[in-house]
């Protein structure tokens, strides 16, 4: 028995040790970026590099928020991410429960349309996306960043697997109750899907939270500017203020590990159960 | 347009049944038609018209000239489209294999009880998060033949390696830092996996007396089958549409080494003004993808446990 | 009563037309340019003032970021909606010219009476990049020459003299030798090298080939000659000083194009190339105090051959406004002296060298020696592709230690193919 114990002890003590292991090297870039963040700007070419700063410059996290409209930046990238992972939630949701629980012609074709998306390469349909959305009179607006971003392929792919999920029985019962189809989706299935909905807005936030070329194109007025495009006005041709670009990079990665903070229990339940049904 | 699933039969009940069946017909068609309609105008006629548009000659400035297949054949014989498939077949493979693998291995020990598991995960996640662009300036610094790695590397006296500026070491510091990128993406997804497996089949198996890496073996893995298949479709997607990494770091060099179809089709059609050429390169690549997608489901349906 | 009611209505009525009128009459011009922090800054600091003076006109500025700009430009340009103004880079020009994408200078917006007139207002061949068919299409921003920037006490450390510096490149070989530090096998200081950053492969090779006499592309334009012995002897130069003197390294370089000079500001590199605007980014150094500026090295100091480059404003086709916005780009250009002082870009406005700031601006004399030997290299619409070619080439020989001859017929064959497609 004590043996056995012993035994456990070691091989626990090994996990922590591989974890441990794999941790250190997970950390160290985010060490060597916070270290560059803290830096002037010429120490951080200086070689031999200084792991840890000689002169810590805390001001690097003050001043690109005074200098520059970061503020408004940040809001921006607030509302258009909210707003865009709100909106693929309706419309991921209602598509991957119709794929997945209904029968009806064409069904299969448009699943399948919709999964062929996924394979282009997003750089050369942003020529043809940009004059449709010009067309649409959406340049330098919010609708022009939100709209075209509203649902995502990926994302109906996801609920699609987790509906498939959910017995049909329930929604059989409630239609006996004599409930109407949208009563169904949003009081009956709805509940049920919640783990794969937080998978679904992580996914969703954190791929629009991120997203720079589309933003690029579609604003060309600094108050419509979101977060990665007021960043990216840090680099310049002949010089760059790394320590800054770095400190704002990294407060600009917070909300969304946030978000992963708090949802993570249930991003993992909801990719549990809808991966394993392939 | 019809939308009718069944066939009409003649009895009144049946008929009752098949009117009710036709209304959640209709109501399956119009959950979709939001998401349906949206994937038509933003992505459905960008598509298209990007196929279009293969067959012209188009500098964006003046108005598209027909030519034909010309854009296909003149890619076909290209040496630097070739270089960019090897490319692109090099990053995916040298980046994804060690990814998946590694994700299995975190999500096997973070799926134990212990403390700090939360932020174990969280850790290994936070890369995940993070913007490809900042990702690549921080690497790319960390890769400087005199910057921080060969430093660490020269504590244990080995010789500086040539990260960025070797065609050799290029593609490798590419892949080691895609690698670090996703693979927290992949072990949650693991983790995940291995949660939806019930504990009673690994019992059963320690019951007959099967040794850990044979509980793995022939209970963990087949029944993560699923979940493999869901990662390696994730990566090939990932991976062909990846261009910010290579972009950011090397420029596609040294000598085109790292040049990837999507930063070729990047390249030609806003750097070279030849964006009938760079459609053509997406078409390919679409196709592609297309055929490699087919042949895992046929490999999936083959090997089916 | 009625009456004064009538003829405040009256009055009122009028006003109202006024202003609306007024309001109509006020137009809207949009500004793009690259960023630039110290460009930007100064570019809404004379807009605010352009607006002062011209109240019937407002600009809306953009600043787009670099490594996107053209993605940003073609896109917008392809559907009518691009800026009015734009700032354009010497090499790219040339593609935008042959697409009929820009309308040429209108000299009454300058307060010239014809093209002529305003075509004197500028020093002799400066405006050359941005014409086509005896046509201007755009006005310089920064016109920029290369120089050698060397350092003074690296110099003595080594024993040689700072102010006797390399005119040729087999004299700075030489120097290279003496200045470079070696520990082991790796190289702590190296004596001179090269950008090794996208834009200027085509820069550095370039000026190497054209003091050799060579071109990239034949006279006809339709194949080049970039393997031609120029070419290869232009190469085998930087092969060299690699591979056979060990005097420059690309590995060590950090290629930061948002910093070109950081390798010298280091203190890694003795001897490096320097343009005017290095100047801003070199001035508040702890090296500059160090720093000395003098001409480019040639291979034939009789036959004096150095490449220009520059960035120029260009008005859109698609402009509605092609007038107010020639005018703006008058007002951008009448003030050399700011970009001098703020900026460190040369504005070869004629008379720009009588300006106090110009006096005062450092080296003053090496640039302006420069800028007199100067032309532009070879300008092709396929610029782009033929700048990545020679990059390729470049990397192939120079980190791979392919031989020069063999990396350059790759490069003319890469060439060839993209003139044909």
């Amino acid at each position: 028995m004590k043996r056995i114990e012993m035994k456990f002890g070691l091989k626990n003590l090994l996990v922590y040790a591989l974890l441990v292991g794999g941790a250190l090297v997970v950390a160290f870039p985010f060490f060597y970026a916070i270290s560059t963040s803290l830096k002037a700007s010429y120490d951080i070419f200086k070689i031999p590099m200084e792991w840890i700063p000689r002169e810590i410059h805390w001001e690097n996290y003050v001043v690109p928020f005074q200098t520059r409209p970061l503020g408004r930046n940040f809001l921006n990238s607030v509302l258009v991410s909210t707003a865009v992972t709100v909106l693929n939630v309706i419309t991921c949701t209602m598509a991957g429960y119709s794929f997945a629980k209904f029968r009806y012609y064409g069904r299969d074709m448009m699943f399948l349309g919709v999964l062929a998306t996924l394979m282009v390469p997003i750089q050369v349909i942003l020529v043809p996306l940009f004059v449709l959305v010009k067309a649409l009179g959406w340049l330098n607006s919010y609708a022009g960043l939100i709209i075209p971003a509203g649902t995502s392929a990926f994302g109906v792919f996801l609920m699609r697997q987790y509906f498939q999920t959910v017995p049909l029985e329930i929604m059989e019962a409630a239609r006996i109750d004599g409930c109407g189809e949208l009563r169904i989706f949003a009081q009956v299935v709805m509940p049920l899907v919640r783990p794969a909905l937080s998978a679904l807005v992580i996914f969703i936030f954190m791929n629009n939270w991120n997203s720079f070329l589309w933003p690029l194109l579609v604003v060309s007025r600094d108050e419509m500017m979101t977060l990665p495009l007021g960043i990216a006005a840090f680099e310049s041709t002949y010089s760059t203020n790394f320590g800054q670009l770095m400190a704002v990079s990294l407060i600009s990665t917070l909300p969304v590990l946030i978000a992963f903070l708090l949802l993570q229990r249930q991003f993992i339940q909801g990719m549990a159960l809808s991966g394993l049904k392939s | 347009m019809t939308i009718f699933p069944g066939r009409r039969l003649k009895t009144n009940g049946v008929r009752r049944k098949s009117h009710l069946k036709r209304k959640e017909a209709w109501a399956g068609f119009l959950f979709a038609l939001p998401a349906v309609l949206m994937f038509a105008a933003f992505s459905g006629y960008p598509i298209l018209r990007t196929l279009y548009l293969s067959f012209f000659d188009y500098n964006m400035l003046t108005p598209p000239k027909f030519k034909g297949l010309e854009n296909y054949v003149s890619l076909f014989q290209d040496p630097l489209f070739w270089q960019s498939v090897r490319a692109t077949a090099v990053y995916i493979l040298g980046t994804y294999v060690p990814t998946i693998i590694l994700a299995l291995c975190l999500a096997l020990l973070l799926n134990r009880k212990f403390r700090l598991r939360g932020l174990f995960r969280t850790l290994y996640f936070t890369p995940v998060v993070m913007s490809m662009v900042v990702v690549a300036v921080i690497w790319k610094l960390l890769f400087f033949y005199q910057g921080p790695l060969n430093m660490l590397l020269g504590y244990f006296s080995i010789q500086p390696i040539q990260w960025l500026s070797s065609t050799t070491f290029a593609p490798v510091a590419l892949a080691v830092m895609t690698t670090w990128k996703s693979v927290g993406y992949f072990t949650v997804l693991y983790l995940a996996g291995l949660q939806g497996i019930p504990t009673e089949y690994r019992e059963a198996g320690m019951i007959d007396g099967a040794t850990g890496w044979q509980l793995f073996r022939f209970i963990t893995l087949p029944l993560l089958k699923p979940i493999t298949v869901f990662v390696v479709a994730m990566s090939l997607l990932f991976g062909v549409q990846e261009f910010t990494a290579q972009y950011v770091m090397t420029g596609g060099g040294p000598n085109g080494v790292t040049r990837v179809l999507a930063l070729l089709v990047y390249e030609t059609g806003f750097g070279f003004m030849k964006m009938g050429r760079a459609t053509a390169i997406s078409i390919i690549l679409f196709v592609i993808l297309v055929a490699i997608t087919m042949l895992q489901r046929r490999w999936l349906t083959a090997t089916d446990y | 009563m009625k009456a004064r009611v009538l003829r405040i209505l009256t009055v009122t009525l009028l006003l109202l037309l006024a202003v609306s009128s007024l309001a109509s009459a006020r137009v809207t011009i949009t500004y793009w340019t690259h960023t630039h922090p110290p460009m930007v800054d100064l570019t809404k600091e004379l807009i605010a003032e352009f607006e002062k003076e011209n109240p019937d006109i407002q600009v809306e500025y953009t600043a787009i970021p670099n490594n996107q700009f053209f993605t940003k430009m073609l896109t917008s340009m392809s559907t009518g909606t691009g800026p009015d103004v734009f700032n354009m880079s010497s090499t790219r020009i040339t593609a935008y010219l042959g697409s009929d994408a820009v309308v040429p200078v209108i000299p009454s917006a300058f307060g010239y009476k014809n093209q002529a007139e305003l075509e004197n207002a500028w020093v002799k061949g400066t405006l050359k990049a941005a014409s086509k068919d005896g046509k201007i299409y755009g006005i310089p921003s920064e016109y920029n020459v290369s120089a050698l920037v060397i350092n003074a006490a690296h110099f003595k450390e080594a024993g040689l003299n700072p102010n006797n510096p390399p005119r040729t490149w087999d004299e700075l070989k030489k120097h290279a030798e003496k200045l470079t530090v070696r520990k082991g096998n790796q190289i702590v200081r190296r004596g001179f090298d090269f950008f090794y950053l996208p834009n200027f492969y085509w820069l550095d090779f370039g000026v190497l080939l054209g003091q050799q006499g060579g071109h990239i592309l034949s006279a006809n334009g339709k194949e080049s000659v970039i393997n031609g012995e120029a070419g290869v002897k232009a190469l085998q130069t930087w092969y060299d000083m690699v591979y056979k003197d060990k005097v420059a390294g690309p590995q060590y370089s950090l290629k930061d194009s948002t910093n070109p000079m950081i390798d010298y500001v280091n203190g890694n590199v003795s001897m490096f190339l320097a343009y005017p605007w290095s100047i801003g980014l070199l001035k508040d150094t702890p090296v500059w105090k160090d720093s000395v500026i003098v001409p480019l090295p040639q291979m034939d100091p009789a036959h004096p051959v150095t490449h220009a480059y520059g960035y120029y404003w260009m008005v859109s086709k698609t402009s509605k406004h092609p007038e107010a916005s020639w005018k703006f780009v008058n007002f951008l250009s009448s003030h050399p002296e700011r970009w001098l002082k703020d900026v460190s870009f040369i504005q070869p406005r004629k008379g720009w060298t009588n300006l106090p700031e110009a006096k005062a601006f450092p080296y003053i004399e090496v640039w302006l020696g420069e800028m007199g030997k100067s032309s532009f290299g070879d300008m092709s619409p396929y610029w782009a592709e033929i700048s990545a070619a020679i990059q390729r080439a470049v990397e192939n020989s120079i980190m791979n230690g392919v031989a020069p001859k063999a990396a350059l017929a790759q490069a003319k064959s890469e060439i060839d193919a993209a003139l044909k497609q």
